[in-house]
């Protein structure tokens, strides 16, 4: 058995001159009755050791179906069309199963949206978490494995005699920490989280996030954060993508699309999003519902719903174009978008 | 009340829940979710309540709506009429009291028959209330989803649930709540299950229908940025009790209560360079079980002093020119 680190020892990630991950034009389509629905088309970025990254998008956009391809975890009607997954510069599509047996949750792991209510009842939580590590660490005695989860625990904030406890004597954030300490129980080097706080009140929220971005300074993670809250997102991610109907539409810092989002979507979803900071203002809405993937639009998806759509954004679609460092936009007419946000126009 | 403008005077709320350990047994103990509560809203008014899971505000307002009976205190409405205590109804009011007050719920998934139509969804309170014909039912009905922004109406009147988006489901919503012509709406979290681009669009239509149809709300939310757009003015609470009230930009810019400081520096911003100042408080919300009569927040306050142990929760009170805070130790904290 390979020697585990025990958790707050920096690990050092990676084969030296590629990123740590790469999502190379990944296309995956859902087979239904009625068709395929086109649930990420040419998705494509990448991640290094350490980063963290925010996926962002409505529902329906392909987020969550990014994340479950990174873990091979998707729907038994997915299908891959195109693209490569590549950790550490090995394409993770092309292994078989036993061999992705290997890296799951060992690589990469994730923080399921909901999981927090999916903890068995009748089963304490350590035994639970303990449970989860005897599948990947076979010869982990009983004594090690509770020293383990007593030093997870501590990692995120609970107390380690928690572990002998059962699920309904936790918090809600509570259980949403437990569910953090089982993801980082194999030492992952990347971690994905769903949603982590979307069920949680604020304070618990800001508190769970904290957490996790000290977690991941002390182990020098990498974590794939995908959230329809904007404002969360900006708070933790240094890069972000934005996704529209299964495409990545942009992708820069977070500073950067925040600050000179080039998308007309970004920019509108940016100009809806309020704030309980700053002037108060009128929020312009985004018209129109996002389209049904069994037929998606031809050329750019956005275009039904797009106020900059011209005749070329329905017949061709824009590439992911690099207008600026490592700040990629996949639209027509982005130079048409306005430099500051509608958040001028004051009530 | 009418005289001064409000619509709705709320007194000394209180809705207490017992705890039995069986049916047989006589409570013992009793959550005291809605714990001496008092708020006036105006005509055309928007008051916020906000506060974390678990503190009391859905109750407030499914009291207020009458979908629990209140365990003491008053609720008044007013109308053209005269004054209708929503805790102490006369039956023969009833009637009168659904067509004034209405209510939206958060899920637009749950809170709709799967097998009734749009038309039946919107025009059973109509039905129930025996106002006009069939066929005046039918021209209510299409002009309302017209109002709402379903259109064309016909094209919507005979779906089904399953058959309608989000947005969509939560404009039948707001559509089903406004076709007896209410003055007061409670509205309980109405777009939190909703993406972000539908939110605004949900937003902007109840507040352009506030202005065109003279309604007021009650608006339920754990979302402040949410409060800030759709209230005139906010009211926090917290375990049952109203810690903080006063109108949206004052709460916002001078919190006084250190629970309202610590919700308000907790909020995420939408601008990575902004920074947040630290949150001074830990851990969630407590249950309202038999509370001990001291300061409801003592246990999370990070001022907590003999003063807030020794003496019941403080008394509501204001501070500066309609802005109340419930806290004995408020001056010196924002000193």
């Amino acid at each position: 058995m390979q020697v585990m680190q025990s958790p707050g020892t920096t690990r050092q990630g990676g084969v030296p001159g590629i990123p740590l991950l790469e999502v190379d034009n990944l296309t995956m389509e859902y087979q239904v009755e009625a068709g395929a629905v086109s649930a990420v088309a040419n998705v494509t970025f990448d991640l290094e050791a350490g980063e963290s990254l925010g996926l962002v998008g409505e529902s329906g956009c392909g987020k969550t179906s990014v994340a479950m391809s990174l873990l091979r975890l998707q729907a038994d009607n997915a299908v891959f069309r195109n693209g490569e997954i590549r950790l550490n510069g090995q394409d993770l599509l092309a292994l078989s199963e036993p061999e992705m047996r290997t890296h799951r949750w060992k690589d990469i792991s994730m923080v399921f949206q909901g999981a927090m209510n999916a903890w068995n009842p009748v089963y304490r939580v350590g035994d639970q978490i303990r449970e989860a590590l005897r599948v990947h660490f076979p010869d982990m005695t009983v004594a090690e494995g509770r020293e383990r989860i007593r030093a997870l625990f501590e990692l995120v904030g609970l107390n380690p005699d928690m572990m002998d406890r059962y699920p309904h004597e936790f918090s809600g954030g509570m259980r949403q920490r437990a569910v953090i300490a089982m993801a980082l129980s194999c030492n992952p080097t990347i971690i994905i989280a769903d949603e982590p706080t979307t069920a949680l009140d604020v304070i618990v929220q800001d508190q769970i996030l904290k957490e996790l971005k000290k977690v991941q300074h002390e182990l020098g993670m990498s974590i794939i954060y995908i959230s329809h809250d904007i404002a969360v997102i900006a708070e933790v991610t240094d890069h972000l993508g934005v996704m529209y109907a299964g495409k990545l539409m942009e992708y820069g810092t977070t500073e950067e699309v925040f600050h000179r989002p080039r998308h007309p979507y970004t920019f509108l979803l940016l100009s809806s999003t309020p704030s309980i900071t700053g002037p108060r203002r009128k929020l312009a809405p985004l018209e129109g519902e996002p389209p049904n993937l069994l037929d998606p639009p031809g050329g750019c998806r956005f275009n039904p719903r797009c106020p900059f759509a011209t005749e070329k954004c329905e017949r061709e679609e824009p590439p992911l174009e690099e207008i600026g460092p490592g700040h990629t936009v996949a639209c027509w007419h982005h130079d048409q978008v306005p430099k500051t946000l509608l958040h001028e126009l004051r009530v | 009340m009418s005289e001064n403008g409000a619509l709705v005077k709320v007194e000394d709320l209180q809705k207490r829940f017992p705890v039995t350990k069986s049916v047989f047994r006589k409570a013992e103990h009793f959550v005291h979710a809605v714990d001496g509560v008092s708020f006036e809203i105006a005509h055309g008014e928007s008051l916020g309540l906000v506060g974390e899971s678990g503190c009391g505000k859905t109750t407030t307002g499914r009291v207020l709506v009458k979908l629990d009976e209140a365990t003491g205190g008053r609720a008044l409405l007013a109308d053209e009429q005269g004054l209708i205590d929503v805790a102490h109804i006369r039956q023969e009011d009833m009637k009168r009291f659904r067509q004034r007050v209405q209510m939206i719920f958060q899920d637009p998934y749950e809170s709709m028959n799967p097998r009734r139509t749009v038309y039946d969804t919107v025009a059973e309170p109509l039905a129930i209330q025996k106002i006009g014909t069939r066929l005046e039912r039918e021209e209510k009905v299409a002009q309302l989803l017209q109002l709402v922004g379903l259109t064309p109406p016909a094209s919507f009147l005979f779906r089904y649930p399953h058959e309608l988006s989000g947005g969509q489901r939560q404009r039948v919503a707001v559509a089903r709540a406004l076709v007896v012509g209410p003055s007061f709406v409670v509205a309980d979290e109405p777009t939190s299950m909703l993406d972000v681009s539908i939110r605004i669009s949900i937003m902007e239509l109840m507040l352009r229908l506030a202005d065109e149809l003279g309604v007021s709300y009650l608006y339920i939310t754990h979302d402040l940025a949410v409060a800030r757009y759709m209230c005139d003015r906010i009211a926090v609470m917290y375990l049952g009790k109203i810690v903080e009230v006063a109108e949206t930009e004052e709460l916002l810019a001078n919190p006084l209560h250190p629970y309202t400081r610590a919700l308000l520096s907790a909020v995420p911003v939408p601008d990575p360079s902004y920074k947040r100042p630290p949150v001074e408080i830990k851990g969630g919300i407590s249950k309202a079980i038999d509370p001990a009569p001291t300061c409801r927040f003592l246990d999370r306050c990070p001022w907590a002093m003999d003063i807030c142990r020794e003496n019941d929760h403080p008394p509501l009170e204001d501070k500066d020119d309609e802005h109340y805070v419930a806290c004995y130790l408020v001056d010196k904290i924002s000193a």
